[in-house]
């Protein structure tokens, strides 16, 4: 899937109340951040560095 | 309660990088359900442009540019519970003769999550829902989310859009992954439309002073993306019915039904690059009465569009599209219409045709500059519907060209 797709999915979910889009975050940092303190929280980053306070699963594309 | 998260940086991600997914040490626990600010959310746009059509009504009576090419929206969603949502939007339209101006409510719903399981997904919506069941039915007012400012006309019927946007109902909504198959969504929905003075001016004619009224609307779709495919097909069905109520005090017209029956067939293809779409779809429009009694027609009309996109850049999108569309198939070229009439009503109200190109350009994440030109042949989809206006519309080929800056948050 490309990236083009998912904003798409996205943007038809918000814009036409069939449900909710995930929240965008500004930094990788502030990501990080949401997810260590929003319980169940699941999140995509490009990149990460030592992370103890999270799971971490590579996916290779 | 689960949240997901994503940063904006994803829109810069290819399939050649990392992608690293996180999963809070959280995750166990369940958090007691309280107002936060991840369960209310919020969202909107606004769209401006111009539009110069030549040698038709679509936009205004004069043939000036126009300015008329305004959408606003804003929504919100609100989480009640793990499986309850409130949402809501309301949108600002004007697009001259295309449909009624002002604010309308566009929709406003429960979302019940009735069932998930990883393998399959219910949810119905209560309230005033939208057409989820054509490729661009559900996006057809957001600017940014359709693929181009002016949408194929015979699907997406700027005439009939204030009836085929939505309805006050129950819509459903049933997805199913399989790994063997691949992903099937499957929709419902029951629900009627109020319709306008406006509007019944814009499908009649100013000449029908009485009332019509939307007496049922059943719609269902279903859409079927095969196991790693890039290719979605997906099939339509609408059954709808209308009443006209004669105005006692002097109508031109009698007491009519009328009753609409629409099917569609579509494909799209998502590559890295290029993306193909296309619907194909058969209309049967029953009318009895209205004009006077014993009016019995219902012509069965047919069309197609196709639709490719090529993806310059990742800013820069260009656009070509064909479409083709007769009201009765027995009649594709309109000589019959033209000879039923006594030649009131040309032959080229019989037909639809539209050869669009366009691009779309990003200056930003949530800032895109729209730009396109038709050319049509055929007076088919221009307003009013039952009573055309060959004065107003007196030729048979015209054009449009439009341009639309919109903003998204």
């Amino acid at each position: 899937m490309f990236p083009y797709q998912l904003e798409r999915i996205w943007n038809k979910l918000t814009y036409s109340g069939l449900g909710v889009a995930p929240i965008i975050l500004n930094t990788p940092e502030e990501l990080l951040e949401a997810i260590r303190t929003t319980p169940g929280a699941i999140g995509y980053v490009e990149h990460i560095k030592d992370e103890e306070t999270v799971h971490v699963i590579k996916i290779k594309g | 309660m689960s949240l997901k998260l994503k940063v904006k940086t994803i829109s810069l991600l290819n399939k050649k990088l990392f992608i690293v997914v996180l999963i809070a040490i959280f995750s166990l626990l369940t958090l007691s359900v309280k107002a936060t600010d991840e369960d209310f959310q919020f969202h909107g746009f606004v769209a401006q442009g111009m539009i110069d059509v030549d040698g038709s009504d679509f936009v205004n009576d004069d043939g000036s540019l126009s300015l008329q090419l305004t959408e606003l929206g804003i929504n919100g969603s609100y989480q009640l519970s793990a499986n309850f949502r409130l949402a809501t939007q309301f949108v600002y339209l004007n697009g001259g003769n295309r449909y009624k101006e002002g604010v309308r409510v566009d929709y406003a719903l429960l979302d019940w999550s009735a069932y998930e399981s990883p393998d399959w997904q219910a949810h119905i919506y209560l309230g005033r829902f939208k057409n989820n069941h054509w490729l661009y039915s559900s996006s057809r007012d957001v600017p940014f989310a359709r693929p181009s400012i002016i949408l194929p006309q015979s699907v997406y019927f700027d005439g009939f859009r204030d009836i085929a946007v939505g309805g006050d109902g129950i819509a459903i909504k049933i997805s199913h992954n399989n790994d063997d198959y691949g992903d099937f969504d499957f929709n419902f929905s029951y629900g009627t439309s109020q319709v306008s003075d406006k509007q019944t001016d814009i499908i009649l004619s100013q000449f029908a002073q009485g009332t019509v009224k939307q007496d049922s609307d059943i719609q269902g779709s279903l859409y079927w993306q095969p196991v790693f495919s890039s290719w979605r097909f997906g099939a339509s069905y609408l059954d709808s019915d209308f009443s006209y109520h004669a105005n006692d005090k002097g109508d031109l017209f009698v007491d009519g039904e009328f009753s609409f029956q629409f099917y569609t067939m579509n494909a799209l293809f998502e590559g890295e690059v290029w993306e193909f779409s296309g619907e194909v779809y058969q209309e049967k429009f029953t009318s009895k009465g209205f004009y006077h009694p014993l009016y019995s027609k219902a012509p069965l009309g047919q069309g197609m569009y196709v639709q490719s996109r090529f993806k310059v850049s990742d800013k820069l999108i260009l656009l070509a599209r064909y479409e083709s569309f007769y009201s009765d198939k027995k009649d594709k070229d309109g000589e019959q219409l033209e000879q039923d009439t006594g030649g009131l009503v040309p032959a080229y109200f019989g037909y639809h045709r539209d050869a669009t190109l366009g691009l779309s350009y990003d200056i930003s994440s949530n800032l895109r500059l729209r730009l396109e030109y038709h050319w049509f042949q055929g007076a088919g989809r221009l307003t009013p519907v039952v009573l055309p206006n060959p004065i107003a519309n007196a030729n048979e080929n015209w054009q449009l060209w439009a341009m639309q800056l919109m903003y998204w948050f």
